[in-house]
């Protein structure tokens, strides 16, 4: 199986949407210690390093959701202790420790979609959507930086002609406000002629072909359904009660012998990501490690 | 075979009476590269625009643009977008899309071509145009030269008939503009694609072009031969001809005028012996020490980025113009922005006038002291008319060495090139500087303009000032510099007067000194070649 | 492609779909409680978005209105970065008023997907793209009304702040406890008072200082390129 980051990026938004959904509307905590673990580990091997913060937050996020969630809800009959007149249930803290750990999973997934989502990826899902739309996506993430580096060299000129100065934080505002004001300026007047340059090459309101390097493999088509039709399982059978749990009043397993099947099948999709990514790098390392 | 026929074309921009174009005809044969000149102001942009459909300026028109035969203004976008393709100015405000390969896609894409046979042209064009390494890259990470060759590229893979450049080089380096101009000159014959270019500095297209269209004040002075526009004009200082044919009309040669250098060289070893050799080398005029000195000047941009100025040393003295020349990433701008403080140099020291330049503190470095403009002269505008623009940098427009008043209500983004930078330099001039930076001022100026920013450069220096240019005009740094420096990898290659400098390069040279290396010495713009011309005489005829 | 030909339909379900769809997931999710409405409003708002677009590709604005548009989004995400204001709201204000109530909600709604292109995409996603879209589409439909007059402009530009802060808020009190309550909602709308009321004074005063150059930045472009 070919990794979500190489797939057609339908089925990479298919899947990440899929997993999220299924941990958002099904809180057992069967299942939502592998979506956490899942997604983290999806998570760090797309993003290495430089997804330290992430960790951080997601950390922090389940401990102050666990922290702050008796405070606000009293329900539950296990009191642990009482607190300016008020019950702190041991069943408040797991219920916010569930909704941080949702929460952070949702992150995670969503943290590598915005890692798998190049902008050529995003287009892609647009442009097959509308390509006008698609065509302003593209635009204005070429003006962006554009924009940023003429907001920079506008800053510069002013200082090295003496006119822009770094004060107290009204007039560096003010200062930043004026520079803005003439990007806004420049970027029309530049607009126009791009605008120019498009109906130069044949542009016009009428229909148009979208072309993107990106085929839809029979790959594509698996993820595609594996992931809709695990999803659409166990979010009907939660919500029809054969599989769940309750926390309020008291923390219980609901409903029947087949919860495991259910929990497990979840687990699947969960790991499979980041399962089929460390199948590929072990590929890499053991094609290197022959040559 | 006739591609395009002109047929009387009249135009007056919308709101004024005057004719920017009065009764234009000319035909243009399949696969001929027709080169089009004039001053500023001769309605050469207007023409270009007006036989492209969709470019056409808003305005009264008259007379007819035909392409094989019918008229275009009859053209469905789609037809018009595929005939006729047309590349503008500057690199950046052409490109729609944030990635290489979806720019080259956005024609055909409206065009409707299906996705297979876009993938095809697509990927042929990316080959034969070389971008095929940059193909995935993002736009904003490309150099000006290669975004200028993507727009090219993009409007040619919808295999146009006729390419139409309005000035494609002005923005661009040396050789990133003789890369572009070989790869037009390439399609042209290879593909034998009909190419009309208008360019200011004609000495690299002319010698390519097998006709040349003069305009002057709107109307057709010239169409025939390229040579023979080279010969007739060469004369008139405004149309910019190529160095060789202005030393042959000022000679007062007769027979095959020359139009690039090697043609200039065998015109002047033939007619003219070479008894005198060269003229006398600049004498040193200085009194005082260096206005700005960078001494073992050490900067990177990142700690780990390798340095981009490495042990620069550099002096320039008030009185002197001083020109930096040298390739792309060589250090010149970096310099520039080290010395009005942009820039944290690590190592080294940069003093400004005689003083540390960490002495000056809160704003003491801007006033009267030194100002830079920078390459682009629009960052420097943020009000709506030049007069408020000059009013907040507190300017009196009487006071300048140079006139301005015409322009005054005008907004500075309607300004032509000269005169942007003209308002930029008033600016800049407001501060008093002792000491004046120019980045790449002559950057898309004709030779009307750069005639002004001479006199107004000699003016300041003779008043005591130290104005220190980073150019890639060679042709200007000869005639203007009292002291050239050549950087490269972030420090002085070398430093010496104009004359010795030109004359001792033998690539990094003007027109000129290429023409007389090993005849003449140190003769590198066109007055050191007529001047020394004149000394030794005219051979005898057959001698 | 989504194209809906029946126009009727098309304005019929763009108003049904934020005014009355909307509104009545909320209040079945504070009826109700419980995580399903989380992702019923992600998927209403996804379609609301997606409807919204139908209508923007529909729209016949020729090629330069598409690129100040895009020119629009593209300042929208640049001055994110500004210190103190936040010219989301206001641009995608001007961008309504000047361009028509299609392209307003492209430039709210893309704004929001490009910014969450750079900042990181999430389930708000969709949220974030219909509230700025809204904005957008709100005031290209009030257009003449508020085009000439200031202080209208500032009344929007607050109003849409404090809309945005509103909606916002429900979303986080969707995710972060899993049930909406009257309760916690108004918690979190106390918790991010400081920043809702700091919002809304910047999007006045950025209003305030920067409407007008806006029309006569935009006006001058149409005097002088005939559009």
């Amino acid at each position: 199986m070919r990794t979500l980051e190489r797939s057609n990026p339908f089925a990479s938004l298919v899947c990440i949407v899929c997993v999220t959904l299924t941990a958002a509307l099904c809180q057992y905590p069967g299942m939502l210690i592998p979506a956490l673990l899942g997604g983290a580990a999806f998570y760090s091997l797309l993003a290495g390093r430089s997804g330290k913060r992430t960790h951080i937050l997601c950390a922090l996020l389940v401990v102050v959701s666990a922290l702050v969630n008796p405070i606000f809800s009293h329900n539950g009959i296990t009191v642990l202790f009482v607190l300016n007149d008020r019950p702190v249930t041991l069943e408040a803290v797991c219920v916010g420790l569930m909704n941080g750990m949702t929460l952070a999973a949702v992150i995670y997934y969503f943290g590598a979609l915005t890692r798998i989502m190049t902008s050529d990826k995003l287009l892609y899902v647009f442009g097959k959507v509308s390509p006008k739309s698609a065509l302003l996506i593209s635009g204005a993430l070429r003006f962006v930086p554009l924009l940023g580096a003429k907001s920079r060299r506008i800053e510069e000129t002013q200082t090295a002609l003496g006119l822009y100065r770094k004060g107290n934080m009204i007039s560096g505002a003010k200062n930043k406000l004026k520079v803005f004001s003439a990007l806004t300026s420049w970027a029309l007047e530049n607009g126009i002629i791009t605008a120019d340059s498009m109906a130069a090459r044949g542009y016009s309101d009428g229909r148009r072909t979208y072309f993107a390097p990106y085929p839809f493999r029979a790959c594509d088509a698996v993820w595609i359904a594996v992931y809709s039709v695990s999803a659409a399982v166990l979010i009907t059978f939660s919500a029809i009660g054969t599989y769940g749990f309750t926390y309020y009043p008291q923390m219980v397993r609901t409903g029947g012998a087949y919860s495991a099947a259910f929990y497990a099948l979840y687990a699947a999709i969960c790991f499979l990501p980041a399962a089929v990514q460390l199948k590929e790098a072990a590929r890499w390392k053991y094609l290197i490690s022959k040559t | 075979m006739e591609i395009l026929d002109i047929k009387n074309l009249s135009f007056s921009y919308a709101g004024c009476e005057e004719k920017a174009l009065d009764g234009v005809s000319f035909t243009v044969n399949e696969g001929e590269f027709v080169a089009l000149c004039g001053e500023t102001g001769s309605g050469k942009s207007t023409l270009l625009k007006l036989l492209k459909r969709e470019l056409r300026p808003n305005g009264k028109l008259e007379g007819a643009v035909l392409l094989g035969g019918e008229d275009i203004s009859s053209f469905t976008p789609a037809r018009s977008a595929r005939e006729v393709g047309f590349v503008m100015q500057h690199p950046e405000q052409q490109i729609v899309c944030d990635k290489v390969w979806h720019e080259l896609a956005f024609g055909l894409e409206n065009l409707r071509v299906p996705e297979q046979e876009i993938r095809r042209r697509v990927a042929e064009t990316a080959c034969y145009f070389g971008l095929d390494g940059i193909f995935k890259q993002n736009v904003s990470s490309l150099s000006g030269g290669q975004k200028q060759l993507l727009n090219l590229a993009s409007v040619c893979v919808m295999q146009p008939r006729v390419l139409i450049l309005d000035e494609p080089t002005s923005q661009l380096d040396p050789i990133a503009a003789s890369q572009f101009i070989a790869t037009v000159r390439r399609m042209n014959r290879e593909l034998s694609m009909t190419v009309i270019i208008c360019e200011h500095r004609l000495e690299e297209v002319l010698p390519l072009a097998d006709k040349a269209l003069v305009l002057k004040n709107g109307k057709a002075a010239f169409y025939g031969p390229a040579r023979e526009a080279a010969a007739r004009f060469a004369a008139d200082e405004k149309c910019d001809m190529p160095a060789a044919s202005r030393v042959f009309a000022r000679t007062g040669g007769d027979g095959e005028c020359p139009v690039d250098a090697l043609e200039g060289k065998k015109y002047v070893t033939q007619n003219f012996s070479n008894r005198v050799r060269s003229l006398g080398r600049e004498e040193n005029k200085r009194s005082s020490g260096p206005a700005l000195e960078f001494s073992h000047v050490f900067f990177r941009y990142e700690k780990n980025a390798p340095d981009a100025l490495f042990d620069l040393e550099l002096k320039a003295y008030p009185g002197e113009h001083t020109c930096i020349l040298g390739g792309n990433g060589s250090g010149k701008t970096t310099a520039l922005c080290a010395a009005v403080g942009l820039r944290r140099i690590y190592d080294g020291k940069i003093k400004i006038l005689g003083k540390n330049i960490d002495t000056y503190r809160n704003g003491a470095l801007y006033r009267n002291c030194v100002a830079m403009l920078p390459q682009d002269v629009q960052t420097a505008f943020l009000r709506m008319t030049v007069r408020e623009e000059l009013k907040d940098s507190g300017c009196a427009p009487e006071s300048l060495p140079f006139d301005v008043s015409h322009l005054l209500e005008r907004h500075p983004y309607d300004l032509s090139g000269g005169e942007m930078q003209l308002v930029a330099l008033a600016k800049a001039l407001a501060t008093k500087p002792k000491i004046l930076l120019l980045d790449e001022p002559t950057k898309g100026l004709d030779s009307g303009f750069k005639q002004i920013l001479k006199r107004i450069i000699k003016e300041l220096c003779d008043s005591g000032a130290a104005v220190v240019t980073v150019t890639h005009d060679v042709e200007f740094a000869a005639e203007s510099a009292d002291m050239c420096v050549l950087l490269f990898g972030g420090s002085a290659a070398a430093c010496s007067g104009p004359r010795e400098f030109f004359g001792g390069n033998a690539y990094y040279a003007t027109t000129c000194a290429r023409m007389t290396r090993g005849y003449f010495e140190n003769a590198v713009t066109a007055d050191d070649v007529c001047a020394l011309c004149e000394a030794n005489g005219k051979k005898e005829a057959g001698v | 492609m989504i194209v809906l030909k029946n126009a009727k339909a098309r304005t019929a379900i763009r108003f049904i779909v934020p005014l009355a769809l909307f509104p009545a997931v909320a209040a079945a999710s504070a009826i109700a409680g419980g995580r399903a409405y989380v992702a019923g409003a992600s998927v209403c708002a996804l379609l609301a978005v997606l409807v919204f677009l139908a209508g923007f590709e529909q729209k016949k604005i020729g090629s330069r209105r598409l690129i100040i548009t895009t020119v629009f989004v593209a300042l929208s995400v640049a001055g994110r970065f500004l210190p103190l204001f936040k010219p989301v709201t206001a641009l995608t204000m001007i961008a309504g008023i000047y361009l028509g109530r299609e392209s307003g909600f492209a430039a709210g709604a893309f704004s929001a997907l490009i910014s969450d292109f750079y900042f990181g995409f999430g389930p708000w996603t969709p949220f974030q793209m219909l509230t700025w879209g809204l904005i957008g589409y709100i005031a290209g439909a009030l257009g003449e009304k508020l085009k000439n007059s200031t202080p209208r402009q500032i009344v929007f530009g607050v109003i849409s702040g404090l809309m945005f802060s509103a909606l916002m808020d429900v979303w986080a009190t969707l995710d972060f406890t899993g049930g909406f309550t009257a309760q916690t909602y108004l918690a979190a709308l106390v918790n991010s008072l400081p920043f809702t009321a700091l919002y809304a004074v910047s999007n006045a005063v950025f209003i305030l200082l920067m409407s007008r150059p806006f029309g006569e930045k935009l006006t001058r472009i149409k005097i002088k390129y005939g559009i």
